[in-house]
């Protein structure tokens, strides 16, 4: 547990990635939650582990599964947990479970 | 066949110390399974709502008698990569989140849609109401294997999100003992991941 924050999936991107985090998170809890600046300023430090990032993921194949697996998010189609939000609300419970056949 | 449990929970803190946590939530002695937590993309859109993806990869945590059969197909799980998507806004305070897993999805796939919204109680106190929904399918095998599996599957949704629930709250009780201030925060986290991180 060397790292005061969680660690990256590639070591050698752990520096980078402690700098931006250290940068987001004050700009996320002193500014954004506030209402203080929709910008983000941690855009130079955000380049740098990116891009370190971007090698690592390549390198390791991971690239790939992310695309596949980005193609099917919910969010950017139409908000489908929002639909189940209210579905919810209807229905009051605090704790279910089932089976639905595919 | 696919399972799914589904449940809301009251979280007794307010949407703000809710937020900051849920990006700091990694680690926490609830969740020592986890080894990384990236930040893949992030932009705030037109409508001030923060969108971020991240990658997080955890240990696998599969049954004993899943592990040997997988073994036996010449496949060793030990660990996972889940892909979190997450939108978040501070004005209507309400998140939305996916989390699911993206390797390993012939075998299984889990996909967790959640969403938190801000309020007051009745007795006007700060509090974020979790609507959760989780879904387990099994691709692995057939009969009553798949059907094995995926009752594993539903059992452990009820206890993986209760452990959850208890690394938020850890985290967010120490946010605010700390004032909300991110570097006192991770200090403290710190020391009780020192502390406590062998006993859970």
């Amino acid at each position: 547990m060397g790292n005061l924050m969680s660690a990256s999936f590639a070591p050698e991107c752990n520096k980078a990635k402690a700098k931006y985090d250290e940068c987001f998170n004050e700009w996320y809890s002193e500014k954004f939650l506030k209402g203080k600046g929709v910008y983000n300023e941690c855009e130079d430090l955000w380049e740098e582990y990116k891009e370190c990032l971007g090698k690592a993921l390549t390198t390791r194949g991971i690239h790939n599964m992310l695309d596949k697996s980005r193609e099917d998010a919910p969010f950017e189609v139409g908000g489908r947990t929002k639909e189940e939000l209210e579905e919810l609300q209807a229905q009051e419970v605090s704790g279910s479970s089932g089976t639905v056949k595919k | 066949m696919v399972k799914f449990y589904r449940s809301i929970y009251t979280h007794d803190h307010d949407f703000e110390t809710f937020s900051v946590a849920y990006f700091l939530r990694y680690p926490n002695p609830y969740a020592t399974h986890v080894i990384s937590a990236d930040t893949l993309s992030r932009h705030v859109d037109d409508q001030g709502r923060l969108h971020t993806h991240r990658l997080i990869v955890k240990k696998g945590k599969l049954p004993r008698w899943c592990k040997m059969l997988l073994a036996s197909s010449g496949i060793n799980i030990s660990e996972s990569m889940i892909l979190e998507t997450s939108i978040i806004d501070p004005k209507s305070q309400e998140i939305w989140t996916e989390t699911k897993n993206i390797d390993f999805t012939r075998i299984m796939r889990v996909v967790e849609t959640a969403t938190y919204k801000g309020g007051l109680d009745i007795d006007k106190n700060p509090i974020v109401k979790a609507f959760t929904t989780v879904w387990f399918l099994s691709s692995f095998g057939f009969g009553s294997m798949k059907e094995r599996m995926e009752t594993w599957g539903q059992r452990k949704m009820s206890e993986n999100l209760n452990r959850s629930r208890m690394g938020m709250g850890f985290v967010m009780d120490r946010l605010r003992e700390q004032g909300g201030k991110t570097k006192l925060f991770q200090i403290a986290m710190q020391k009780a991941l020192a502390q406590d991180g062998q006993e859970f």
